[in-house]
Order: C-alpha cells, then sequence, then structure tokens
C-alpha cells in the first residue's frame, strides 16, 4: 500500500528495513543484511543502521532470502539493539 | 524439480552465522536454519543452488589449496527424498522386484497340472472332463467349472465322490471310489422264469441246457454252472449267460377299466425288465380277459 511506502521511508528517503510480528507467533522482517546470534531462545538479525534481538521460544529461520527472513516459533519480545550499549554491527 | 527438491547442508565453523551472508550475497534462498551445535548450522537449500554452495564453502580437505573458514557438507537425506534417490539409483532392483510380482501373479492364474488324490485310476477321464470344461495345462484357470468337471466324474460307474480345487499353480481332483465295488458273481444255475420258446442263447460260461427253439416250462434250468472233463466229470464255475425266452401271459383280471387291467398284467410279467411283442385286453363278465405276449430275458453274471 501507498501508505506504507510513504511511512517505511527515512528523512532522506530511502526505504527503511521493517519488520512484521504475529503476537505469540513468528515474525517476517525485510531488508536484513546479515545474522548474529542464532538459538532457538535468541535471534538477532542486523540491518544497515542497527541491530533486532528477537527473544521467544522455539524460535527458528524458515527462510532466508535477499534480505527477507521469515522466523517461525514464539516471538516474545523485539529489542533494537543500540550500538553503543549492545555493541551491535551497524 | 531442482526448484522443489532441497538438500540439507551443514555449514561448519566458528560463528556459523556470519557464513549466511556469503550465501544471501550470492542471492541463494535458505531454509530451515537450525544451529545444531555452536559451529555446525544445518540448512536447506534448493537442489538447484547445491553447487554455488559448495562452490563459495568448498568441503577442502588436505591437499587442497582453496582456503575457506567455513565448510560445507552434504547431510544425509531422510524422509521422501532418500526413497526418491534409492528408487533413482537402484531402477534394475526395483523393475526387478515388479516384474518377479507381476510374473508371479500372473502364474498363479495359470494351471500347470494335476494333482489326484484317493484314485487316480480316472485320470483319462478327468483330463477329458477338464478339455469339455476349456481348462488346458499352462493356460488360465476358468473358475466356476468345478461342479460341472465333477458331475461327469460322479456319472463314471463306480465313483462314490468327486471334488476339484485349485492350490497355486496346481488343479487338485479328488475321487472316491465305492468301498465295495459291484456285486460279487452269483453261484448256481440259470432258470426260466416264464413258460415259453427260447429266442436266443448266449453262454460265455457253464454248460447249456437248452438250445434255441426249445420250448421251456416255468423253474426249469437252462445253463448249468459246471463244465464236462473229457474222463466225464464235472468242473464247477460261476456261470456267464444270457437267455431270451418268448413268453406268453393269459390271465382274467378283475379291474374296473381295460387300462388297469393292462397295468396289473404288465407288473404281474415283470414290466421294465420286458419286452412286450402283442397285447390283448377283452371285457369278461368278471372283468377283463388280458393276453400279453412279450420277450424276457434272463441273466446271471453277465
Amino acid at each position: 500500500m501507498r501508505i506504507y511506502d510513504e511511512l517505511f521511508k527515512d528523512p532522506n528517503d530511502s526505504a527503511c528495513a521493517r519488520c512484521v510480528i504475529v503476537p505469540s507467533g513468528g515474525g517476517y522482517f525485510e531488508g536484513v543484511r546479515a545474522l548474529g546470534e542464532l538459538s532457538t531462545e535468541k535471534i538477532v538479525v542486523y540491518f544497515p543502521r542497527q541491530a533486532v534481538e528477537i527473544t521467544g521460544t522455539d524460535l527458528a529461520i524458515k527462510k532466508y532470502y535477499e534480505g527477507d527472513l521469515q522466523i517461525g516459533g514464539k516471538v516474545s519480545g523485539v529489542r533494537v539493539l543500540s550500538p553503543e550499549t549492545d555493541g551491535g554491527k551497524g | 524439480m531442482g526448484a522443489f527438491i532441497k538438500e540439507r547442508v551443514y555449514i561448519e565453523g566458528l560463528m556459523p552465522e556470519r557464513a549466511l551472508l556469503r550465501l544471501r550475497r550470492a542471492g541463494i534462498p535458505l531454509f530451515r536454519v537450525q544451529k545444531t551445535n555452536a559451529t555446525t548450522l544445518l540448512v536447506s537449500v534448493r537442489k538447484r543452488d547445491l553447487e554455488k554452495v559448495f562452490a563459495i564453502y568448498p568441503n577442502v580437505c588436505y591437499n587442497d589449496s582453496r582456503s575457506s573458514s567455513f565448510t560445507a557438507k552434504l547431510a544425509p537425506k531422510k524422509g521422501a527424498t532418500k526413497w526418491l534417490y534409492v528408487l533413482k539409483n537402484r531402477v534394475g532392483l526395483w523393475l526387478g522386484a515388479l516384474l518377479f510380482i507381476g510374473g508371479t501373479a500372473f502364474a498363479d492364474g495359470l494351471v500347470c497340472g494335476v494333482d489326484f488324490v484317493g484314485t487316480d485310476v480316472y485320470a483319462r477321464e478327468t483330463y477329458a472332463a477338464l478339455r469339455e470344461a476349456n481348462i488346458r495345462l499352462f493356460a488360465p484357470y476358468r473358475k466356476g467349472k468345478e461342479d460341472l468337471i465333477c458331475a461327469k466324474l460322479l456319472s463314471i460307474d463306480g465313483v462314490e465322490f468327486c471334488s476339484v480345487k485349485k492350490r497355486g499353480m496346481r488343479l487338485v481332483v479328488e475321487i472316491r471310489t465305492a468301498p465295495f465295488g459291484k456285486e460279487s458273481a452269483k453261484d448256481g444255475q440259470l432258470y426260466a422264469d416264464c413258460d415259453g420258446v427260447i429266442l436266443s442263447m448266449t453262454v460265455l460260461r457253464g454248460t447249456a441246457l437248452k438250445k434255441i427253439g426249445d420250448r421251456v416250462n416255468a423253474g426249469e434250468p437252462l445253463v448249468g454252472d459246471w463244465f464236462s472233463t473229457e474222463d466225464g466229470g464235472h468242473v464247477r464255475v460261476q456261470a456267464i449267460a444270457r437267455v431270451c425266452i418268448a413268453c406268453t401271459y393269459v390271465e382274467e383280471i378283475a379291474a374296473a377299466t381295460e387300462q388297469e387291467a393292462f397295468a396289473i398284467a404288465y407288473l404281474a410279467v415283470g414290466a421294465d425288465s420286458v419286452v412286450l411283442r402283442e397285447r390283448r385286453v377283452t371285457a369278461t363278465e368278471r372283468g377283463f380277459a388280458v393276453r400279453l405276449a412279450y420277450e424276457s430275458v434272463q441273466t446271471i453274471n453277465f
């Protein structure tokens, strides 16, 4: 939808990384540059400018292709890691 | 087909998550990424992308000059994919198995031989009955003909029990004969059972006491059960003979109708065992006078 295209642009008018989470379900992430940690309780994904930590249970990567990442399992939390405090890869 | 079949690959190395970066840059879709231990990821990729994966992360050995931080190894197949590969690599085995099963199923419907149970004395009659029922050796077996075959075999004198069953590729024919065969031969002479003239005489064993054309009375001996020897002695034998006598029956019968009088007279002379030549029924005051001219056949062991 056009409104999403408008919302998901940064001040420089370039597309932002985005994610869709299903409560107590999985999630879908776009613009993923790299994967960090990978376990059934925690997955760390790196976007161009920040890192995001996804926590939950029975987490698994269902599909990873051209920056699109689909996570299965029960996602209980999503936290953006700041580079200063968490040492995330930018 | 390579787009639908997925292969599982182990990627080993320190921090194996970093290995996914190069795969992503190469445009290889990754499915079901799992971390099996600290240094190993298990990833599913499409079959057609497998070569690219191994080109990026070769499974190097000690004499290979290429170097890589990570190595990729093919995981053992499981599930439907495994059986698909077994089928593909063992085509001859599966074809042979299918041919064997098909051949066995086909051959099971054939009749390759006949086994006799009880007695095989009537083997020739059995094969003739099978031919009539259109059952041939080394040909498909036709069901539903068992009763027909048994009916033909049971019509043979002496056969008391018959059954036809197919077991495997053999036809089992069970025939049981009567426990005591025909009646044992009679001893004694052959006597006339009516007054009349001898029309024909056949003596196979014994001594003829009368000849053709002789007039005999009821109870007279016709054939003796002995032979005369040259020295005048007699040797006892079981006579085998057949004598046909032309007899006459005359009787006045008290009956309501002519037919009833004839029936009574016919039964009196032996009915089915005689050949009627002439009949005359006339009414009288007390009933009917019946005169029957017939031929009576007497036999002994014939």
